[in-house]
Order: C-alpha cells, then structure tokens, then sequence
C-alpha cells in the first residue's frame, strides 16, 4: 500500500474503526512513515481543536426563553392567517356579492313570498329591480336593501326628487320597480353592479 | 426506551396541534439544534434565526411525519436544511470570521491541556486560534463542512449521519476524510507562516 492509500485508513484508525488486520497495517506504517506519522499527529491535534470550539455554547438564559419565543411566534403565525383568512374571504367582492345573492335567495324563500317579479327592462340597462308583495317585513341582506317602493324610486345617493328626468340625466341610477295597484305593499329588491356605481355608494354596499 | 416511547405519545399530541405538548420537544433538542445551525452558520444571531424557523417548521410540518425515521432524525435533516438555505440566501454578507463566543469561557483546564505542548496550532491565543479554524471550517465545501460538523461537534455516528443527509455511510467517512484533509492543509499553511501579525490580519481582515 502506498502513502495515499493509507491516508483515508488513518482517518478510521483515529476514530477507531478498523478492524484488527487493519488496524496493524495501519499502526506497522506509522512506526516507518514519516509523512503519514506527521498527518495522524496534525490530525489528532486537530481534533483536540475541534473539542474545544465544541464548547462555544450561548448564555444559559437564551436556551430557557427560546421555548416561549418560539411559542409566540407559533401563536402569532396562527392569529395573522386566521385574520388574513377572513379579510381576504369577506372582501373578495365577488364573493360578496354571490353571497348576498344566497341569502336574499334563502330569504325570499323561506318568507315564502307570493312573489311576482317585474323584471323592467330599465333604461340604462344596468340595474335590475324587482319587486315582491310582502305585506309588512322589511329587513335587509349585506349588498341588498329592501325598500318600500314609491312610484318613483330613489336610488342611493340621489338626492334630485325631480321624477322623470332623472334617469336620463343620470344613466348609471338605479331604476324603479312599482306596482301602480299597490304601491305601499311592495318592496324593492335593488342589486346594484359595483362597477355601475360610484365608489361612495359601493363603500356603502359592501361594507 | 420510555423516553422513546414518551415521544412518540407527545409528536401524536403535537400532531393534532397541542403546542403546549411541543414544549417539550424544544426542551429536549433545543442544545442540539441551535449548535448544529451555530456551527453550520457561524453567529449567534443567525443560529438564533434558523433555531426558531427550524423548530417552528418542524410544529407545522409534524402532522406529515409518519415516523420512518426517528423525530431527531428528522429534526437534524429540517436544521441542515434551514442552515443551507441561510447560507445561500445570506452567502454575500456572512463574511465574518470571528467567534462572537470565546470558548475559553466555558472550558475547565482538562479541555484546555487537550492542546499538547507540541501542537502546531499553539502559537497563538486560544481565540484567535478558533477564528482560523471557524474561517477554515468555513472555506469546506458545504458537504464535508457537514459531516465533519456533524461528526466532530454533534458526536453523531457515521450511521446517524448518513441516515440524516440520506446517503451511504461509505460517503459519510469519505467526506470526513477529505474535510479533515482540507482543513489540516488550511491550518497548516496559516500556522507554518508563523508571523503573529500577518496571522491577525488573516483573522481580522477581508
Ligand atoms: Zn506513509
């Protein structure tokens, strides 16, 4: 065997590895090299080096609030998400609105309204109102506002009681729904689209 | 062996999110995590970083660990992980070559005596001594850096080691070897100049 090939057994002889055939070898080298006598002292001092930086430890007080740390911040993890979990479900508008749309849905149902609709093809085609003949209730879903109807609706926002002119001056409004015969048993269901109102009304919509 | 099994019945409360039950298992790993990273990584307030992302990783990942391998297993292989990542992310900034530690504080003159009288690494303070070896261990290419850490400073076995890092334990002594060779080279070169200012300037400088 030559110096290279010992130098790997010498490793494994300091760590007591070998087995006893090798371990001879190994020790037989030693006694007559030089060189591989000079790497098992450099390597074995070494090692005593290793011990002692194997002390660099911190303060004591460090290892004992670690636990807690870690603790906190486990906590605080869990508290952002939850949080951010929530916002980020309530404010999705689509979201919003769909369901908005499933609890007026589940209202109108489970009042079992005699319900007509009157789907008036507005003039600015953009809103939709309809009405139900619910005699008394009057109760309001997120997005939704159930507004006892006049002859002449007035939409959020507007404070023109100027009647017929209004909506064409103002095409985004929302249009009314009557019900000439009897207009003080009727409700309105108005669904405005975000993007067809102004940004104060949408605040007020969605919050 | 009850510990063992005392374990396993605190990763399965953990498991089902008792964070009152993983205090536990900080208590019991913390000292060994903390060295692994402090070793890998080489400051305190760095080891202190990955001590707590590798403990609050291994809560959130727990509810995946089967236990093929046993949790300290597992838990060495988070820390290597996490230290790695450190280290690449922070490559361009954790130049620093001082010990913020000063092992002499803590040794009793037992380990201090380890260094023979004819010790080629003798010549200078025990500290500045360390921050050639910390530079040293530093300039390994990462792979022998961790298993000579893991062996030297850890007191690993090559199998635990190669269980860890999921390789054989013929490449676990293999790299031991090659990072042990390196380093008496690296060592050697800095001690055989035998110049005590230039051997500072290797310390403070770059
Ligand atoms: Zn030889």
């Amino acid at each position: 065997m030559k110096c290279s090939d010992f130098s790997y057994y010498i490793s494994e002889y300091i760590d007591n590895r070998l087995d006893m055939a090798m371990k001879k070898k190994v020790e037989a080298h030693l006694e007559i090299c030089k060189d591989c006598k000079k790497e098992y002292n450099d390597l074995k001092e070494l090692r005593a080096l290793f011990t002692i930086k194997s002390y660099e430890r911190p303060s004591p007080e460090y290892f004992e609030n670690l636990k807690s740390v870690i603790k906190r911040r486990i906590i605080a993890q869990d508290v952002v998400s939850l949080r951010e979990r929530i916002i980020k479900f309530v404010s999705q508008p689509s979201w919003a609105m769909t369901a908005a749309m499933v609890t007026a849905l589940a209202a109108s149902l489970s009042y079992n309204y005699s319900l007509y609709v009157q789907n008036q093809q507005l003039r600015s085609g953009r809103v939709i109102a309809q009405t139900f003949s619910q005699p008394t209730a009057q109760t309001s879903t997120m997005g939704f506002a159930f507004t006892p109807a006049k002859q002449s609706y007035m939409p959020i926002g507007q404070n023109n009681t100027a009647q017929g002119t209004l909506y064409q001056q103002k095409p985004y409004l929302v249009n009314t729904a009557t019900n000439s015969a009897q207009p003080q048993r009727n409700f309105i269901l108005t669904t405005i689209k975000a993007r067809d109102v102004d940004s104060s009304n949408q605040a007020r919509i969605f919050q | 062996m009850g510990l063992l099994k005392d374990e396993k019945r605190v990763i399965k409360e953990c498991q089902k999110g008792n964070i009152d039950a993983f205090d536990i298992l900080v208590d019991r790993y913390k000292e060994r995590v903390y060295s692994l990273a402090y070793q890998m990584i080489g400051d305190h307030a760095s080891a202190d970083d990955v001590t707590q992302e590798v403990f609050i990783r291994a809560f959130r990942g727990l509810p995946k660990f089967e236990g093929r391998c046993s949790f300290f297993t597992w838990l060495y292989r988070i820390t290597i992980n996490c230290s790695y990542r450190y280290l690449r992310k922070n490559m361009t900034f954790l130049k620093k070559v001082t010990n913020e530690i000063d092992p002499a504080v803590y040794m009793d003159d037992t380990i201090k005596h380890k260094i023979t009288g004819n010790s080629p690494y003798k010549s200078l303070e025990m500290k500045e001594t360390m921050d050639i070896l910390s530079k040293s261990i530093d300039n390994l290419p990462v792979k022998h850096k961790t298993a000579l850490i893991m062996f030297e400073f850890q007191g690993l076995s090559i199998q635990d080691i190669s269980d860890i890092l999921k390789t054989s334990p013929g490449t676990v002594k293999s790299r031991l070897h090659h990072a042990r060779l390196k380093l008496k080279n690296q060592m050697n070169e800095v001690f055989n100049k035998d110049n005590r200012n230039q051997l500072k300037n290797i310390v403070r400088g770059r």
